[in-house]
């Protein structure tokens, strides 16, 4: 519990709590759950490190001295603080399943301290290779479907984030 | 409910300065013009607001939480914005899937959309622009941040299990 207005700054550990528990959940799941069930391991994390920090914030502004507005208030900030560390966790995690400028990375380092040839690369990550890739990730995570050699769209989240991209596309580059 | 709200009127006013940059012209180097432009208007901001010798609409205990949801907030951006700097071979075969609706698209509809030149070619430029990779005979080899950020992403692939390659 928070004495007075001075001590909400001691607050901020909750969300930092939370993401250490995300983390600590996510090293536990990849090693005790064998089923490559990457993505849902990872949202399974995020809501135990919520709850951690929905827990911490929860007693720290029981009883404290704050009216209604402030303590929602208070519980919103870092709440949302935590929603933050949380994405940032799960992109640096995923760019590690998905992100091609991180695979290429990967490959320099791989031929470290040699030098890599632009042409080795486009060899290394052919257009039909990295189609295939993705249509085959695509299925498996049910985003889209194949019915008589044709794809179609299942809809859903994934073409909303699409459209979102798209739409801050146009208005920030006009493209 | 003042600190929550002052945070969010300076991630707002702080995106619609990036809008209005990005409007007149686009930087150079996207990343760290948005990096300056997301700090910098909050020092912008708190120097007006002292110089008008205004009361602090929060108290300085609320600064730390303040601080961390603006960072968090700041850092989440520029990762969504990196989707729209590039955007994801994923994302524009699901698009396309969209818009075809009941017609769907062949396998050769959509190998034309992901070539070469339109998702590595600029992934390659910008690991050259942030200075990860540089310049050498018969090629580009890794800069020493180049080499840090590529040994924390193995690191984090072998803490998480992520399969090298996957």
């Amino acid at each position: 519990m928070i004495a007075s207005g001075a001590g909400t700054a001691v607050l901020t550990l909750a969300p930092l709590a939370g993401l250490a528990t995300d983390v600590l959940a996510q090293l536990a799941l990849v090693r005790l759950v064998r089923t490559g069930a990457q993505l849902r391991m990872q949202f399974v994390a995020f809501a135990v490190g919520y709850a951690a920090t929905a827990a911490l914030l929860a007693s720290m502004l029981g009883g404290a001295p704050f009216a209604p507005g402030d303590r929602i208030g208070y519980f919103l900030l870092h709440s949302m603080t935590y929603a933050c560390f949380g994405f940032g966790l799960f992109n640096v995690i995923n760019a590690n399943v998905s992100s091609l400028r991180l695979r290429i990375l990967k490959e320099y380092f791989a031929h470290d301290p040699e030098p890599l040839a632009d042409a080795a690369l486009y060899a290394r990550y052919p257009a039909s290779e990295m189609i295939e890739v993705r249509l085959e990730r695509l299925q498996t995570g049910g985003q889209i479907v194949m019915r008589d050699g044709r794809y179609y769209s299942c809809g859903g989240a994934v073409v909303a984030i699409g459209h979102f991209f798209a739409a801050l596309r146009r208005l920030l580059l006009g493209s | 409910m003042s600190a929550l709200l002052c945070t969010l009127a300076l991630l707002v006013l702080a995106w619609l300065a990036h809008l209005a940059w990005w409007r007149v012209r686009l930087p150079r180097n996207h990343s760290a013009a948005l990096l300056a432009v997301f700090l910098l208007v909050p020092a912008v901001a708190l120097a007006l607001w002292l110089a008008g010798e205004l009361p602090l609409p929060v108290s300085v205990a609320d600064l730390p939480g303040m601080t961390a949801l603006y960072l968090g907030a700041t850092g989440c951006y520029l990762i969504t914005y990196a989707g729209v700097e590039h955007t994801s071979p994923s994302l524009v075969v699901v698009r396309t899937l969209k818009a075809a609706g009941a017609r769907g698209c062949a396998r050769a509809d959509l190998a034309g959309l992901v070539t070469e030149e339109s998702f590595v070619r600029p992934r390659l430029e910008a690991l050259r622009r942030d200075g990860m990779v540089a310049p050498a005979p018969g090629g580009y080899v890794l800069t020493p941040r180049g080499r840090r950020a590529a040994r924390i992403a193995s690191a984090v692939a072998h803490a998480f299990r992520i399969p090298e390659g996957s």
